[in-house]
């Protein structure tokens, strides 16, 4: 504590006087568990009067009459939230402050809600405050970690409302399971699963989470650091605590915000050619390879179906009227400004008994792609109080309810991207209407069919109105907690929680729509609950043992039981056109199913730490599961981790260092099977029922009743530098991971009858280095504060091995056939996998007699999507009342599937086919003869040449970027203002911008993107919607 | 006090891991069902498949369909994807073989041959047709689940001789009495027909044996002799998948057309239609508008309920009309071969061409007058006849008629040459996890056993 006391000390140095006045103010400050805080400064706003309470937490500072009446006291300590309170005339205040955001070396929270002074721990924790989780005022929780934390990767899967975001922490680990962190709520940790994109951008359930309602955030990334949470925990944890109520005065606080989204990038099209083949043009053909449009004219038959002004024809044939063709800019008359409103009221107060939390929050998105939103309101109670002396109860629930209507993306003939990306620029797909989202003659022809440029591919505002996919969430959060003082060092908590909820989505096509045409259109139900229900039971033991030595024992059990239910009905062809419900299908019942999923976990777990001389620190801990998802013999299984904390500052005292901290620890973690069910065989139903018959073949996936437990070993070494009188602060850490055992499905060779085989295997590593560096470039009371942050991320992974047959496994990757992600031994994690070109010995493409390059007829790695490495560098500066803060994000290498472009290619419409007349040498050497190519071909037989997604290999980009993630103006209420107005408390007003800059060498979309959305598969996209960049306004009021 | 309620309450929850076993038994599915569940689902995918991608690969290396998209351009260039290739392959392992297999244990364990009989027959047609694309295949030490995750390659003499054992077999399963179960409505093909299925059996054999005519006619055409009698007499005999033509039992051609074409009827089949002028071409092809007249499969073989075809009485006609040639009976040859056509004709108008239409084209078309020149016609007749199905790529092999232009530009590093392709690469997923995968991967000019 010496090092905290004498920053405090320093601060208030300059400051500290005593007035000659003779009223005194006196009180007592304690903790969130009314034990006394020490040394908490208590000042009077805009004065220099103050004091620090002693170890009793009680203070007495003197101030003057008129202070007494008007005056505000301001209560701090590090590692709590501030309080201001007002004098009015009393004498006496007791304070009780609520943890918060973390500042240098103060408390944290560690596992199991266990909160811990930082330089006790021999493992990384980072912290994210909220003012840096609201800065970029994200609907998602998830994103507002975008660029903030070394070590954690974030990508949305697009701007769209209500999209997943996938995040990771140290890399990817695991091949089947979820590569992603344990979320935990004020001890619960709350489900976050993603359900599959069903061809919109569904969402990942941490969305629910309303991140107004965050008090602070610690990022647990190794394994020492998250043992104790279990198999869960096995990819880090996020753990969240949530506003509390204090003691001391009501706070009302309303937050309200207004931010109008565009798309930031779109590749671009040629505008030079229009719809047809070979130089011709073809009404109804899906290609752009027709004429030069500025010697096209129309011909004036208003009969034409497709066109309005009849179809094309040169402006030498006789028909043509002389009016001059078109060309149409789609995209920009498709996206319009989406509009996100969200509007935020929290209540809190309470005694030192009791307290109370109340928040409302609702949000409201209105996408860029015409007829999507996303609405999520929430409820907020928590409330505390002390039972006589010994006991104190918790109690909190959280009611989310959301709504979604999303847009179809991706692989799908009815994609927005799809059809708009695709089509011709000399295709008007608004027929000439001013409000084609509304107006039916835009998309459709009187008899109710569909007007597209192409058979196969829907018209973006026939999709945008016949295609919908919508989502109805109900979710309610609730926990009880009980904390008993049995003795002054022994504590015992009891804490059970319930997850819940319901997510109804009612997904259809149209019959015209070309995705489920064949089938006369299609509509899904799907109705999922989730209970998650957890207990924990810890007790606690803490003691000194004279001046040197501390100790903590924690003992603990954890219970938890997860049980899923999914309804689906599934209905085909509808009957009366234009009514989309499952009872207007002629075939209902297709997939009719009903799952029921359940897993439960019993864990025991203890853990000791103890402290010599603040000196150094070591923890060690062990657990032990019992697993339902595992075979019943080896379905226990038990690991342990240790981890030590060296202050070498203390022993060489403050120097040129300030502090410094050596972190080193090892760890083990656990893990079950990804999923449940897996130890046995059964038959499932044929994806058709044949004829209406019951009909059933073998699952393709053969079970394993050997399964063992995964595990995860991981070693880690860093140190916590302060220099420059603590305004310098380096926290480095190195780590290595690996993961063996891993519980996965394996490709197998279908001879066997099956796909499928589930078994333990391979190993997969992670290293890497994070690096933050904070430094208070300018501190000034009045002038300008500048503080300045850089944080780095490299994570390198390997594939040491997989099974003895197989090195190469594919990750779901749904989409695009040709070019999926894959597990491959040698190579990182994810890379991806498709076609390419024939090389010969010296890498040299082999070009055939004719000057094509040849297509090898074995695939293989094409790209590596893991970035080269990762930084966010924030700036924040502060002049009196007004603060400027701006992240930079950098993104250096890894690889990206562009399928759109190489889709667009083949159609003609992209850039790159603009100057087609010109013909090339493609580099290369001749196949037979091995001399180098000097044969010309034309762009337009190279683009349509080989097929659709062309060569995988051609549609791979490096991606590096710099992106303006967040910049923010915000003025604050300076105080004396607020001191003349009797009810405000403060006041700011914030001008936000999201995405205000992006630059990168991608050719496509923005690069933050993923086809398969928040699932293992990354870095591949394919008629994605693009994301958005954002500008607005925030208000904030407090009362 | 507390505490000992707590202490009451860790015990409790610890209690509860003796539950984890009952907690992970799967209540979703059933660990085991009936043969009639399994015939079904077997029967569909079999017809899906043969309508699938055993169509659309066999019919542009048979030059019937010219790719122009996607997979099937890759296939028109001879440069098939071997991931694809294994869609092909797993549409018959992975999709309906082991229920096949499965159903001939039960059968055995259950007394009930009637269904063992159906099942062989059914997995003789499925290993021919894998044998007939990629020559040497997984069969004995196949579909054994994780018994056997690494099968050996049985060789193609082999796999003729398992197809006919399965087909005697099954032929005597069938005429067995006593079966405490037997196929019926689950029977989607005969609905239980075991004399049909009996036919069946005898007009497979005879189709097998026949392959082998090119290593050993004589051999052959004793075996060939010996089958047909007992094989398809009669043009409603076929062994077929009847769509019921809804959009989700609907022929495999037709939903192909629906979702993404890839390809268009080839031009050179086209002409040979036009230079015959026959009139099925207006049933076997459709123009597709607002295209410029490109063309797709025809409504005879491509409406949402044009049968899929196992194998029909044409087929066993023509292969009698080539048996009768070699044994210089023109009249018997030609006899067969007509009623081939006739069947082909009836087949593809609905009866609604003349009967004098029909047999001025038979008489112009499908007869041969002398045993000095080559059996042309009746090829020539069975590769119209049979569009959309495997064997015209397999009688090219065989014979090498009718005579075939390769596609230009077809000479690649799985088709060294460009010639017609013998056969088909190997899936990328047996060449990955399967050591037993021939290598090095023979190419698709590499010739299999019987087509040396």
């Amino acid at each position: 504590m010496r090092t905290l006391t004498l920053i405090v000390g320093l601060w208030i140095a300059g400051m500290w006087t005593l007035s000659a006045q003779s009223i005194t103010l006196s009180g007592r400050v304690v903790d969130e568990n009314a034990a006394p805080l020490a040394g908490a400064q208590v000042l009077l706003r805009g004065t220099p009067q103050g004091a620090l309470t002693d170890g009793e937490g009680a203070f007495s500072v003197a101030v003057s009459p008129p202070q007494q009446d008007t005056g505000t006291l301001v209560i701090s300590f590090l590692g709590y939230e501030s309080q201001a309170l007002r004098t009015r005339g009393r004498q006496q205040f007791d304070v009780q402050l609520v943890p918060a955001g973390i500042e240098l070396e103060g408390v944290t929270m560690t596992a199991i809600g266990i909160r811990r002074e930082k330089r006790r721990l021999g493992y990384a924790a980072t912290e994210v405050d909220r003012e840096e989780l609201q800065r970029s005022n994200e609907v998602s929780l998830a994103n507002a970690l975008n660029a903030k934390v070394a070590g954690v990767q974030v990508t949305s899967t697009s701007g769209s409302p209500g999209a997943s975001t996938t995040i990771r922490i140290r890399g990817n680990k695991s091949i089947n399971g979820d590569n992603a962190p344990l979320f935990v709520i004020d001890g619960v940790p709350v489900d976050n699963t993603y359900r599959g994109s069903n061809f919109t951008d569904q969402a990942n359930r941490i969305l629910d989470i309303n991140p107004d309602d965050i008090a602070s955030m610690t990022i647990l990334k190794g394994g020492a650091a998250t043992a104790l949470y279990g198999v869960r925990a096995a990819n880090g944890a996020v753990i969240i605590t949530t506003k509390r109520g204090a003691a001391g005065e009501t706070k009302v606080t309303f937050t309200t915000s207004i931010m109008a989204d565009q798309v930031n990038k779109l590749p671009q099209k040629q505008t030079r050619y229009g719809q047809g083949e070979l130089g011709g043009y073809v009404q109804g053909s899906r290609l752009s390879w027709g004429p030069r449009l500025d010697t096209m004219s129309y011909n004036g038959d208003l009969s034409d179906p497709f066109h309005r002004f009849g179809g094309l024809v040169s402006a030498n044939d006789p028909s043509a009227t002389g009016q001059a063709a078109e060309v149409y800019d789609q995209a920009r008359d498709l996206f319009q400004t989406g509009l996100t409103n969200n509007a935020y009221l929290s209540l809190e107060g309470g005694s030192e008994q009791h307290s109370v939390f109340f928040s409302v929050g609702n949000t409201l998105q209105r996408g860029i792609v015409p007829n999507t939103r996303y609405r999520r309101t929430g409820v907020k109670l928590t409330g505390r109080t002390q039972v006589g002396d010994r006991i104190q109860v918790m109690g909190s629930v959280n009611y989310i309810q959301s709504e979604a209507d999303r847009g179809q993306r991706g692989s799908n003939l009815s994609g927005v991207m799809l059809g708009l990306m695709r089509s011709p620029v000399s295709y008007d797909l608004t027929n000439g209407s001013s409000d084609p989202v509304n107006d039916p003659a835009a998309y459709e022809f009187s008899d109710g069919t569909q007007r597209t440029f192409h058979a196969a591919y829907d018209n973006p505002y026939w999709s945008v109105n016949r295609n919908r996919n919508r989502t109805n969430l109900d979710r309610m959060v609730g926990l009880t907690e009980v904390k008993i003082k049995l003795s002054e060092h022994l504590n015992l908590l009891e804490r059970i929680s319930l997850d819940y909820y319901s997510d109804r989505l009612k997904s259809h096509w149209d019959g015209g729509s070309n995705e489920y045409k064949d089938l006369g259109g299609r509509i899904f139900n799907q109705e999922v609950t989730q209970r998650n229900l957890n207990n924990d039971l810890v007790l606690t033991y803490d003691q000194r043992f004279g001046e040197d030595w501390d100790l903590t024992l924690t003992a603990g059990n954890q219970f938890t039981d997860y049980r899923t239910t999914i309804l689906e009905t599934d209905g085909f062809g509808f009957i009366v056109p234009g009514f989309y419900d499952i009872s207007n299908t002629s075939i209902i019942n297709a997939f009719a199913d009903d799952f029921l999923l359940r897993e439960r976990g019993v864990g025991l777990y203890g853990d000791v730490n103890v402290g010599w001389r603040r000196l150094l620190y070591l923890n060690l801990n062990g657990r032990n599961d019992w697993l339902s998802n595992l075979p019943p013999d080896n379905n226990s299984f038990f690991y342990n981790s240790a981890s030590l904390g060296f202050v070498f500052t203390e022993l060489i005292g403050e120097q040129q260092v300030n502090y410094g901290k050596l972190r080193l620890s090892y760890a083990q973690t656990g893990n079950g099977a990804p999923a449940p069910y897996l130890t046995s065989n059964f038959f499932v139903q044929n994806g058709t029922s044949v004829q209406g018959l019951v009909s059933y073949l073998p699952n393709g996936t053969i079970g394993n009743n050997q399964l063992r437990p995964e595990n995860t070993t991981t070693y880690e070494v860093g140190t916590d530098l302060r220099f420059l009188q603590n305004r310098l602060k380096v926290d480095l850490t190195g780590y290595f991971t690996s993961t063996v055992d891993q519980i996965i499905e394996v490709p197998t060779t279908t001879s066997s009858g099956y796909s499928t085989v589930v078994t333990n295997a391979g190993e997969i590593t992670n290293q890497g280095i994070e690096l933050l560096v904070e430094y208070d470039v300018l501190r000034s009371e009045k002038g300008l504060n500048w503080e300045t942050s850089v944080n780095f991320t490299r994570n390198v992974s390997n594939v040491v091995a997989l099974t003895d047959e197989i090195d190469n496994i594919s990750l779901p990757s749904f989409g695009v056939a040709s070019t999926q992600s894959r597990v491959i031994v040698g190579q990182q994690y994810g890379v991806i996998f498709g076609t390419r070109w024939l090389r010969d010995d010296a890498g040299q493409v082999i070009v055939d007699a004719n000057g094509f390059p040849i297509r090898d007829q074995e695939n293989g790695v094409v790209g590596d999507p893991n970035p080269d490495f990762t930084a966010g560098w924030r700036n924040t500066l502060r002049w009196r009342n007004l603060s400027l803060t701006f992240l930079w994000d950098v993104r250096v290498g890894g690889d990206m599937y562009n399928g759109t472009v190489g889709v667009m290619r083949f159609h003609g419409t992209h850039i790159s086919t603009e100057n087609r007349e010109e013909e090339f040498v493609f580099d290369g050497v001749v196949q037979g003869t091995g001399e180098v190519n000097t044969t010309p071909i034309s762009l337009n037989d190279y683009y349509t040449r080989y097929g659709l997604t062309f060569v995988s290999e051609e549609n791979i980009e490096t991606v590096n970027w710099l992106r303006l993630r967040d910049l923010t103006l915000t003025y604050e209420l300076p105080s004396r203002l607020k001191e003349r107005m009797p009810v405000l408390r403060g006041a700011s007003v914030s001008a936000i911008t999201r995405n205000l800059l992006l630059f990168t060498n991608f050719t496509g979309i923005d690069p933050e993107t993923s086809l398969s959305g928040a699932a293992n598969s990354f870095g591949r996209e394919y008629f994605n919607n693009p994301g958005t960049r954002s500008f607005g306004f925030r208000l904030n009021l407090q009362f | 006090m507390a505490m000992k309620k707590f202490a009451y309450f860790l015990f409790a929850l610890l209690l509860t891991s003796c539950q984890l076993k009952e907690i992970n038994e799967n209540p979703n599915v059933p660990t085991d069902v009936p043969m009639e569940t399994l015939l079904p689902t077997a029967e569909y995918n079999f017809a899906r498949a043969i309508g699938g991608r055993t169509f659309t690969y066999s019919n542009i290396f048979s030059q019937h369909l010219e790719g122009t998209n996607n997979q099937e351009l890759n296939t028109e260039n001879y440069n098939p994807d071997e991931l694809f290739v294994g869609n092909l392959w797993d549409d018959y392992y992975a999709g309906f073989m082991l229920n096949l297999r499965l159903i001939i244990e039960k059968a055995e364990s259950e007394t009930s041959p009637h269904y063992g009989g159906v099942a062989k027959v059914l997995m003789a047609n499925a290993l021919g047709n894998l044998t007939s694309i990629w020559g040497d295949v997984p069969y004995r030490e196949a579909l054994l689940g994780s018994e056997n995750l690494q099968s050996v390659f049985d060789p193609q003499e082999q796999l003729y001789a398992d197809i006919q054992l399965l087909l005697d077999e099954a032929i005597r399963d069938l005429r067995e009495a006593k079966s405490t179960f037997s196929p019926g409505a689950d029977d989607v093909l005969y609905n239980g027909d075991l004399v049909a299925w009996t036919k069946a059996a005898y007009s497979l054999k005879a189709r097998y044996h026949w392959h082998l005519s090119k290593r050993d006619r004589a051999g052959a055409i004793v075996n060939v002799l010996a089958d047909l009698p007992m094989a398809f007499d009669d043009p409603n005999d076929d062994l077929a998948y009847d769509w019921l033509g809804t959009s989700v039992d609907a022929n495999p051609i037709f939903q192909y057309y629906e979702i993404t074409p890839n390809s268009i009827v080839d031009p050179d089949f086209l002409d040979l239609l036009d230079s015959l002028g026959d009139p099925r071409r207006d049933f076997f092809i459709e123009t597709i508008p607002f295209t410029g007249g490109l063309t797709k499969v025809g409504p005879a073989l491509a409406s949402p309920d044009a049968p899929t075809v196992f194998i029909s009485f044409e087929e066993v006609k023509f292969i009698e009309a080539e048996v009768e040639y070699y044994l210089n009976d023109l009249p018997a040859a030609n006899a067969a071969a007509e009623a081939a056509v006739r069947a082909s004709f009836d087949k593809a108008s609905g009866g609604t061409l003349t009967d004098s239409a029909i047999t001025a084209y038979v008489q112009q078309h499908a007869f041969i007058s002398s045993t000095l020149s080559p059996p042309t016609a009746y090829l020539t007749q069975k590769y119209i006849a049979l569009f959309t199905q495997l064997e015209p790529w397999t009688d090219y092999r065989r014979t090498g008629l009718p005579a075939l232009t390769p596609n230009p530009g077809g000479s690649t590093a799985s088709n060294p040459g460009g010639a017609i392709p013998r056969r088909l690469i190997y899936p990328q997923s047996e060449r990955i996890a399967n050591p037993n995968t021939p290598s090095p991967v023979p190419s698709m000019q590499d010739r299999f056993w019987w087509d040396q």
